[in-house]
């Protein structure tokens, strides 16, 4: 019981930021941030961790914003000496297992920015679950890699469930 | 027995004798890294012998051609990309964003230059180009030209670029080479730092080429 406590607290002690959780906290995603870019560039990167709390896997199957023109998952990966970009259906997040989007790897791509977005800004991206479960998560733009030990605090995300 | 043992000794020993015997010869030709020279940190990025570069003419960020001569004097740190790439590419500009930086600090003043050549010219001008390297550093370089100009310069650094339609056709992607290459004051190929890009890695293995390169490893 105890051990379960300090899991859940880990991220809080940490000071890494829960972004969203689901209404059962199946999932829970943290550190939700997306990658200032130029301020003509076609499209822009969004990276977070995801954490699976449940017992069953979970998939994210899909991503929407409003700000964006279009929303897909992305995988960047190297091979033999080329970065390619590999589309990606479904992320698989096994039980109390979590996948980090950060950058190099896993990355919502978010193509046609309807208005530049700066450091400090945040925007709200749909992430919608293999079960129905969707989740409105609020990143926030950052200029690089985020820092540990920045903010604090919880924030629920609005919770769309169709359960 | 004792006799066979000797004769698979004297062998051995012979084998041994021309394959270092040989191996001398080759790495004492003129022009070439001798391997117990480099060291063991840039065994990856060095390349056997510097490869010296040839004719190529694109365009800079300002319209001004950009050609073999603005390589000479200086180092360069050239990259591929394009510029609506969302991931590799910033993640990129940024590591060469804090060489640039690192480089500036140097009380010794060394010459350099960073270039962004943008492989995707039908989405990528000059104007965007300048926006995009320019957001990283004021003084970074964005360089690009047509198909068959860029052909000549990427096809001498072995550098590759792909287009990848995904639907609709209007938002392909470009899988492309993602090594930086370093070319030296020479203009000659000199060394390749190949990806995921670290850059405090990158920046030691520069100093170290650097030294290696005044201490006449020219």
């Amino acid at each position: 019981m105890k051990l379960r406590a300090m899991l859940v607290l880990f991220p809080v002690v940490l000071g890494l930021p829960v972004v969203a959780s689901s209404k059962e906290s199946a999932i829970v995603v943290q550190d939700a941030w997306i990658r200032e870019a130029p301020p003509n560039a076609a499209s822009m990167a969004g990276y977070m961790i995801i954490e699976n709390r449940s017992d069953k896997s979970q998939s994210l199957v899909g991503s929407s914003a409003t700000a964006f023109g279009k929303v897909t998952i992305h995988r960047s990966e190297h091979e033999g000496g080329m970065a390619r970009m590999k589309h990606q259906k479904k992320v698989v997040i096994a039980p109390h297992g979590s996948v980090a989007f950060k950058p190099g790897g896993y990355h919502l791509m978010l193509m046609k920015p309807k208005k530049s977005l700066r450091a400090g800004d945040r925007s709200p991206i749909e992430l919608i679950f293999g079960d129905g479960l969707q989740l409105t998560v609020m990143f926030e733009v950052r200029k690089d890699m985020p820092m540990k030990g920045g903010e604090h605090g919880i924030q629920h995300g609005s919770d769309h469930s169709q359960h | 027995m004792g006799r066979n043992i000797r004769v698979t000794v004297l062998f051995t020993v012979l084998i041994v004798a021309t394959v270092i015997l040989g191996a001398w010869l080759i790495q004492s030709l003129p022009g070439r890294h001798q391997p117990a020279d480099i060291p063991l940190r840039l065994q990856d990025a060095l390349l056997p012998e510097p490869r010296p570069m040839t004719a190529f003419s694109l365009s800079d960020q300002r319209g001004r051609a950009f050609d073999l001569e603005r390589l000479k004097g200086k180092w360069t740190f050239m990259f591929f990309g394009y510029t609506s790439c969302p991931d590799i590419c910033p993640t990129t500009m940024l590591v060469m964003r804090e060489i640039a930086s690192v480089l500036a600090r140097d009380p010794r003043d060394i010459d350099s230059q960073f270039v962004f050549v943008s492989v995707d010219p039908q989405r990528d001008n000059p104007e965007n180009l300048g926006r995009y390297v320019e957001y990283f550093n004021p003084h970074f370089v964005g360089a690009t030209g047509d198909s068959a100009q860029l052909e000549v310069l990427t096809r001498q650094l072995n550098v590759m670029a792909m287009r990848i339609e995904e639907s609709p056709s209007t938002n392909y992607l470009i899988s492309h080479t993602s090594s930086i290459m370093l070319i030296d004051p020479k203009a000659r190929l000199y060394a390749a730092f190949s990806p995921p890009h670290d850059r405090t890695s990158i920046i030691e293995r520069f100093y170290i080429i650097h030294n290696y390169y005044k201490e006449g490893n020219q």
